[in-house]
């Protein structure tokens, strides 16, 4: 299959292209005072979207088979080009006078996203790195943009290091991978499998696949890889803390997906032992430490935590149910966590404590009502997509058999409505003290909270199209 | 044969900068020294006709790399390293380490020397020859090689935004 067929990453090159005209226009400061940077950023992700909208469908490899987009590459795509545009929307009137260089900022929001969509269409290891390189490289710097504000710096600092740790880990697994098998391709790993090795399984291939879990979890933030995580999106500017808990880790859950189901499958049945020991303790860990949060940013950091244990049950269950599950957990995910940070950063308070919210949900209804919402749906409330995510993966986990492991996770969901509620009670019933305000001429804003949370209201209501889809996509497990 | 023999040469020399890089006071002494390791490295690849890593030994190890040291040192406003006592137990961990490194050398050297002289390991036609790994790089590897120069590129864009002084 020697075709090199570049209209598959078309929407990726439209990106990158569209990343290298805001490049460009920054360095001129008279277009740069002319230009909406963030509307052009949106402009792109449409367009990268519509362009992917037309491809979606038909199973296609390219490049000597580095690369292969199928469905769930396909669905993917959609996740982070949306996110990307709601993340766009969203930024303006945070980083405005925060921000010099608005170009590059929204140049690497763009770069982040390709880097997460050749995770996504990766069939190949290397190409797998080279996307998470890509993708990380470009949120480190993304995380120190505030340059006067030392928890911006020292977050992107430890997220660097810390970051560069786990790739190094995660390269030395696929090191020993290829010395097993000689390849690193996807194709060829399962030709091995079948051919080479014959049923068995040697203990270094183990060993390696161990390694690579470890560099994924890490970038999941599952415990015991969790440590960076509060430190790095507490001191994140906001907008950027939206972007990297919702695209971040969704790309993580496909580079999980992408290397142990769709490559090493052989493998996928010791690690699942671990996950499910792992994810127990994620989703614990973080709903108890959430509890003592008095910063929102850090309880919101907490709670990422612990979703990414609830979804991690849906990776331990491993068929088809819980694995489309998944994937509609990550958007719901996505839309909810962009639209609560999308409140925080219009309130523009570099503090984010509970108590300078206090009062704001009846002095700015929209902005209350929006809040009320996005919280219900972390609790996983009835009317929600949060519930609707909750309710597939738990699903898939019963038709597994994991019963104690639901019961663990329905427990902490309850427990975790003590901290997602308490942000509504500063909000309403609480004196107004006049900390905050939010930024005005922030249209763009507004319109990313009204997307969030019809989305958000529309997958709880009418869930069944979308899942029936993602299930469909998940053609790896049957 | 007479390969055989500038091998050997050039390895000697190599060992030999390696003992002057860690014996030299002066940093920059033994920053020249570690040049030497390198460069003798690199005609050590090219006797084994792989003239592409040597070429990129050279260019990189000692262009780039050596050029980042020397730097450092410079910034740094490095002394003359004062020589300190050692303890004798740390020495003896770093004599230990070093031997069972070297043991390990020459085990892997030993097993492959087996391998390919009982042709279980077969070494492909022309492998790590310019026009072999060009043309890898260009077919097989053309979107990694790609994504590659993305990934710098950013690197490039992080350095400069937030290395640059802000006027506040």
């Amino acid at each position: 299959m020697a075709n090199i067929d570049v209209l598959t990453i078309l929407p990726d090159l439209i990106l990158i292209g569209f990343a290298f005209a805001l490049l460009l226009a920054g360095a001129f400061s008279r277009v740069e005072r002319q230009v909406n940077f963030n509307m052009v950023s949106a402009l792109a992700f449409v367009v990268a979207f519509t362009v992917n909208w037309f491809q979606y469908g038909a199973d296609k490899f390219g490049f000597y088979n580095m690369f292969m987009y199928d469905q769930v590459a396909g669905v993917f795509r959609f996740i982070f080009y949306g996110i990307g545009f709601l993340v766009s929307l969203m930024s303006e009137p945070y980083i405005c006078g925060r921000i010099k260089h608005k170009g590059e900022y929204y140049a690497l929001i763009m770069l982040s996203t390709v880097g997460m969509s050749f995770i996504a269409t990766s069939y190949d290891l290397i190409m797998l790195v080279l996307g998470l390189e890509a993708m990380s490289l470009s949120v480190y710097v993304l995380t120190g943009m505030f340059k006067t504000d030392e928890r911006s710096v020292e977050a992107s600092m430890k997220y660097f290091l810390l970051g560069a740790f786990s790739s190094a880990i995660m390269l030395l697994g696929i090191a020993f991978i290829y010395g097993t098998l000689g390849t690193t391709n996807f194709g060829e790993v399962l030709e091995s499998f079948k051919s080479g090795l014959g049923g068995t399984k040697p203990q270094i291939l183990l060993v390696g696949a161990m390694l690579v879990l470890a560099g994924v979890l890490f970038k999941v933030a599952a415990v015991p890889f969790h440590m960076w995580t509060p430190d790095v999106y507490e001191g994140a500017p906001t907008s950027v803390t939206a972007f990297m808990i919702s695209g971040v880790k969704a790309a993580s859950f496909i580079m999980l997906i992408r290397v142990f189901v769709l490559g090493l499958q052989i493998v996928v049945f010791d690690i699942v032992t671990v996950i499910m020991v792992i994810s127990a303790i994620t989703m614990t860990l973080g709903n108890v430490c959430a509890l003592i949060q008095k910063n929102v940013k850090r309880m919101l950091a907490y709670s990422s935590i612990a979703h990414a244990g609830y979804i991690l049950v849906g990776f331990v269950a491993l068929n088809r149910t819980s694995l489309g599950a998944i994937i509609f957990y990550l958007m719901a995910y996505a839309l909810m966590n962009i639209g609560a940070f999308a409140v925080l950063a219009l309130f523009q308070d570099r503090g984010n404590s509970l108590e300078s919210l206090s009062g704001s949900g009846f002095k700015y209804p929209f902005l209350g009502l929006m809040m009320t919402i996005f919280m219900f749906s972390m609790v996983g409330l009835p009317p929600t997509a949060g519930f609707m995510g909750k309710f597939y993966i738990f699903k898939g986990a019963l038709e597994a058999g994991y019963v104690w492991l639901v019961v663990l996770a329905v427990l902490n969901s309850a427990v975790s409505a003590y901290f997602y509620l308490r942000v509504l009670i500063y909000m309403f019933f609480e004196d107004f003290k006049g900390t905050v305000r939010p930024a005005i001429n922030a249209t763009p804003t507004a319109v990313a909270l009204l997307l969030t949370s019809i989305g958000i209201l529309y997958l709880g209501v009418f869930p069944q199209n979308l899942f029936e889809l993602t299930r469909k996509c998940m053609t790896y497990i049957h | 044969m007479i390969s055989t023999y500038l091998a050997y040469l050039f390895s000697g020399l190599a060992v030999l900068f390696a003992i002057s890089t860690i014996l030299q006071r002066n940093p920059v002494y033994s920053a020249a020294s570690l040049i030497g390791v390198m460069v003798m490295l690199a005609c050590n690849y090219v006797l084994l006709n792989a003239e592409f890593i040597a070429a990129i030994q050279i260019i990189v190890y000692v262009g780039a790399i050596m050029v980042l040291f020397v730097f450092v040192i410079m910034l740094l406003n490095l002394e003359r390293a004062k020589r300190e006592k050692l303890l004798i137990s740390r020495r003896a961990v770093g004599v230990l380490l070093g031997l069972a490194l070297s043991l390990k050398l020459a085990m892997v050297g030993y097993a492959s020397k087996i391998l390919i002289e009982s042709g279980r390991l077969k070494i492909p036609e022309g492998m790590g020859s310019t026009q072999v790994i060009g043309k890898y790089l260009f077919s097989n590897y053309l979107l990694p090689f790609e994504v590659a120069s993305l990934v710098l590129l950013v690197g490039l864009i992080g350095a400069v935004v937030l290395g640059k002084r802000e006027a506040s």
